[in-house]
C-alpha cells in the first residue's frame, strides 16, 4: 500500500479511537528509583543469578584460567584497540588459541564459504561499553574491528569490562547522551548465556549462542 | 498451518482435562512464580507499569506522526520500509524480496506477526525452505503443531514428546533429556543459519526517532537470524512503535519481567538499519515491513487500548480459563485474553463470538498486564456486542457445561479460580443472570458481595508454598 494512504488511513482511525490518553501527553522515559547499593557486588550477583561469571582477578589470570578450562581451541575476537587492555588476544594465541577472522565478505557466496569456517568456535573475545548491576547485563555495540558474531557464535564468550561502567540500571545508561543506542547497526543488551526454557521450563544454557559468559573486570 | 478458528466452547470441551492442556496449565503456574519472584525484586516496577502504559497510549494516538518518522529514519539508514495493507500485500513484498536476493533458505526468529500471516506457507510455495530457529517453534514446525502460547509455544509439549519427534524426523538416538535435545537442536539449526540467505524476525519495539528495531530473545536465534544472513527482513504490527529510545528502555524493564520474570531477556538486539562502513559483519540489506491488516480498524474500535499490548504473555498466564482450556481452544494464534479481545476485532466476530465469554471477568489480567490494558472491562463490551448481535443463548448451554465439567474435576481446576470467585459465579444460573446488561457491566460485578479476595501473588504462595 502507498505509504500516505496507509498513514491516512491511520489517522482517521484515531479520530473515531476512544483512547484514554489525549494525544500531546508525552510522558518520556522515567528512570526508576532503585535503593543505593554498591555497584559492583550487585552486578557479580546479578551476572551468577543468570549463570554469568564475573572475574575479579585480572586479565591474565581469568583468561589463563578459562582457557586452562576448556583447552586451547579456535577464536573471533575484537581487535585489540577495541578492548580496555592491551595484549588480550595475545594472551589467548599465546595460550594456543587459533584466531578466526571476523571480517565477513559482503557478497552471498563469499558470506557463505567464510561463515562455514565458524561451526567450532570455541572462544569470543570482546569488550563491553557499560554495564546494568540491576540485571547483570553488558552492552556491545558493532563497529569496525568488532565483529557482532565474536558475542554470539563462540561456545564461550569473554567480555572485558571496565569497572567504571557499570551504571545502576538500563535505564540509568539508556537516559544518559553517551548511550547513543543508535549510534551502531547492532547495539545488544546481553543478560548472561544463551538460555531456553521451551522444554518443560526447564532453563537449559547455549541452545543457539554461548553457552558461557564470563565477564572480566577491568579496574579502571 | 493455523488452522481456522472453530467454535470456542466445542474446542475447549475437546481439551479441558487432556495431558496437553494439563502441560500448558502447568507451564503457565512456573510462569507466574517467575514473573512474581522478578517484580517482588524489583521495587519500581509499578511506576515503570504506569509509565509504560502512558507511552503507548500516547503512542497509539500519535500512531500516525510516529510512524512517518521512523519510516523516514530507517530509509535514511539505507533501509527499505513497506507499508502492508493486510497479510497479502506483506506476503507479496516479502516474496519479493526473496526472488531478488536468490534466497532458498530463509531463518526465522519467532513472531506472532509472521504467524498471522502466514509467510511460511506463502514462501514455501514458492519452493524456499522456511527453517524456524526458536526451539520451541522448531518442533513445532517439525511436529506440523500450532504454539500453545505467545512466549512459549510448546508448553503442551512433554519432554518424551520432543525426543519421540527427534528420533522420528531427525534420525537421532532417542534422548528425553532436555540437555542433549537443547544440544541436538543447536547442531542442526547451526549449519542452517550460517548458510541462509536470508532471515526473517518480528519486531518487539520499533523506535521512531531512531529507525531501530528491537528483538527480544533468550536463545540468541533473534541475533544469528539478523547477523548471518545477508538480507534481513523485519515483520511488524503498525502498533509496535515506540517514540525515543528512553522509552523503548522503559518497555523492556516490564516486558522480560511480566513475561518470564527476566529483569532482562538474555538478548536484547537492537538493530539500526543495515551494516554500516567498516563495518565487519551484519546483513547488507534491512528491510522492514508495517503490517496494518485490520489494526487501523482496531485503533478506531471502542478497545483500541488492546493495541498497547506488548505480548508479553502475562495475562494468559495467569487466566484461569486458559489454564484450563490450553491455547488451542481459543482457535488463532493469539490466545487467552488478549487474544480473546483481539481476535475478534482483528479476524471479525464469525465464529469468534464465544471467545468473550471465555473469562471468569476475575480480573487477573488487569493485574499483571504490564500496560494495564483493561482486559476484563474490554471482554465485558465486546460480550455487549455480541448480545446486540442476537443469538448468544443458543451456546450459553454447553458454555455452561464445559466450564462445570472443568469446575468439577478439582485436579483440572486446581489453581485456577479463587474459590470464594468461584462459588460466587459458577453456581449454575446464577453466573450468567448476574451477567450484565449493556453499560456498567463491569461495575456491577465488581460490587457483588463476595468474600474479600486477596490480591492473586498472595493467594498463590499461600496456596503453592512458593
Ligand atoms: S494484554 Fe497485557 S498481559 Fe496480555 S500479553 Fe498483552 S501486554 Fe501482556
Amino acid at each position: 500500500m502507498e505509504r500516505d494512504a496507509f498513514l491516512n488511513r491511520v489517522r482517521s482511525s484515531i479520530g473515531e479511537a476512544t483512547l484514554p490518553y489525549g494525544p500531546t501527553v508525552d510522558p518520556g522515559p522515567l528512570v526508576p528509583d532503585l535503593p543505593d547499593v554498591d555497584l559492583l557486588a550487585r552486578f557479580t550477583e546479578a551476572v551468577e543469578a543468570v549463570s554469568g561469571t564475573v572475574h575479579t582477578d585480572g586479565v591474565t589470570a581469568a583468561l589463563n584460567e578459562i582457557v586452562a578450562s576448556h583447552g586451547p581451541g579456535r577464536l573471533i575476537a575484537w581487535n585489540d584497540e577495541h578492548l580496555p587492555v592491551d595484549g588480550a588476544v595475545g594472551r589467548l594465541t599465546d595460550a594456543g588459541c587459533e584466531v578466526v577472522s571476523g571480517d565477513v565478505p559482503s557478497d552471498a557466496e563469499g558470506r557463505r564459504n567464510h561463515q562455514a569456517d565458524y561451526l567450532d568456535v570455541r572462544y569470543g573475545l570482546t569488550g563491553a561499553e557499560a554495564a546494568f548491576a540491576e540485571s547483570g547485563s553488558i552492552v556491545t555495540r558493532s563497529g569496525s574491528g568488532r565483529p557482532r558474531m565474536a558475542s554470539l557464535v563462540p561456545l564461550v564468550h569473554i567480555a572485558l569490562l571496565p569497572t567504571d561502567q557499570i551504571f545502576r540500571s538500563q535505564m540509568h545508561w539508556l537516559t544518559q547522551p553517551e548511550s547513543d543506542l543508535a549510534g551502531a547497526a547492532n547495539v545488544v543488551y546481553i543478560t548472561g548465556p544463551s538460555r531456553t526454557a521451551d522444554i518443560e521450563q526447564q532453563i537449559n544454557l547455549g541452545v543457539h549462542g554461548p553457552r558461557e559468559l564470563h565477564v572480566i573486570l577491568v579496574p579502571a | 498451518m493455523t488452522e481456522q478458528s472453530t467454535v470456542f466452547i466445542e474446542r475447549a470441551g475437546q481439551e479441558v482435562g487432556t495431558a496437553k492442556a494439563e502441560a500448558v496449565g502447568s507451564g503457565a503456574r512456573v510462569l507466574i512464580a517467575k514473573r512474581a519472584k522478578a517484580v517482588d525484586a524489583y521495587p519500581a516496577m509499578d511506576a515503570m507499569r504506569d509509565r509504560s502504559r502512558e507511552i503507548r497510549l500516547h503512542t497509539l494516538a500519535n500512531l500516525d506522526t510516529y510512524l512517518a518518522q521512523f519510516a523516514d529514519a530507517v530509509e535514511a539508514l539505507g533501509g527499505h520500509v513497506f507499508f502492508a495493507a493486510d497479510a497479502a500485500e506483506a506476503n507479496q513484498y516479502i516474496r519479493g524480496v526473496a526472488d531478488a536476493a536468490d534466497a532458498e533458505l530463509i531463518v526465522k526468529v519467532k513472531s506472532m506477526v509472521t504467524e498471522e500471516i502466514e509467510l511460511n506457507a506463502a514462501l514455501e510455495e514458492d519452493g524456499r525452505t522456511v527453517v524456524e530457529t526458536d526451539l520451541g517453534e522448531f518442533i513445532i514446525q517439525l511436529a506440523d503443531d500450532r504454539p500453545s502460547h505467545i512466549v512459549a509455544p510448546v508448553l503442551h509439549w512433554t519432554r518424551q514428546d520432543v525426543g519421540c519427534l527427534f528420533t522420528a524426523e531427525l534420525g537421532v538416538e532417542y534422548t528425553e533429556e532436555p540437555t542433549e535435545l537443547n544440544q541436538i537442536a543447536r547442531t542442526h539449526l547451526r549449519r542452517i543459519f550460517l548458510n541462509a540467505d536470508m532471515g526473517i524476525s518480528g519486531v518487539n519495539f520499533a523506535t521512531a526517532s531512531t529507525g531501530s528495531v528491537t528483538i527480544v530473545t533468550n536463545e540468541g536465534n533473534g541475533r544469528l537470524t539478523t547477523t548471518a544472513p545477508r538480507v534481513h527482513i523485519a515483520v511488524m504490527g503498525m502498533e509496535r512503535i515506540v517514540p525515543t529510545p528512553g522509552d523503548l528502555g522503559v518497555m523492556l524493564e516490564v516486558l522480560g519481567r511480566s513475561s518470564t520474570g527476566q529483569a532482562l531477556t538474555s538478548y536484547t538486539n537492537t538493530v539500526t538499519g543495515p551494516r554500516r562502513e567498516g563495518d565487519p559483519d551484519g546483513p547488507e540489506e534491512f528491510h522492514v515491513v508495517i503490517l496494518d491488516n485490520g489494526r487501523s480498524k482496531v485503533l478506531g474500535d471502542e478497545v483500541s487500548e488492546i493495541l498497547a499490548c506488548i505480548r508479553c504473555g502475562a495475562c494468559l498466564n495467569i487466566c484461569p480459563v486458559y489454564r484450563v482450556v490450553g491455547g488451542h481452544a481459543y482457535g488463532d494464534i493469539y490466545p487467552g485474553p488478549v487474544g480473546s479481545v483481539l481476535s475478534p476485532v482483528l479476524f471479525g466476530f464469525e465464529d469468534r463470538e464465544q471467545l468473550a465469554y471465555a473469562c471468569t471477568l476475575c480480573g487477573a489480567c488487569l493485574e499483571v498486564c504490564p500496560p494495564r490494558i483493561d482486559l476484563p472491562g474490554m471482554l465485558v463490551k465486546l460480550r455487549n456486542r455480541v448480545v446486540d448481535d442476537g443469538d448468544v443463548f443458543g451456546w450459553l448451554n454447553p458454555a455452561m457445561s464445559a466450564y462445570r465439567f472443568a469446575a468439577t474435576k478439582p485436579a483440572v481446576w486446581n489453581g485456577s479460580l479463587r474459590t470464594a470467585s468461584l462459588a460466587g459465579r459458577a453456581r449454575p444460573g446464577g453466573w450468567f443472570t448476574r451477567l450484565p446488561g449493556p453499560g456498567g457491566a463491569w461495575t456491577s460485578v465488581r460490587d457483588l458481595p463476595r468474600p474479600a479476595v486477596e490480591p492473586f501473588r498472595t493467594w498463590w504462595r499461600r496456596r503453592d508454598g512458593t
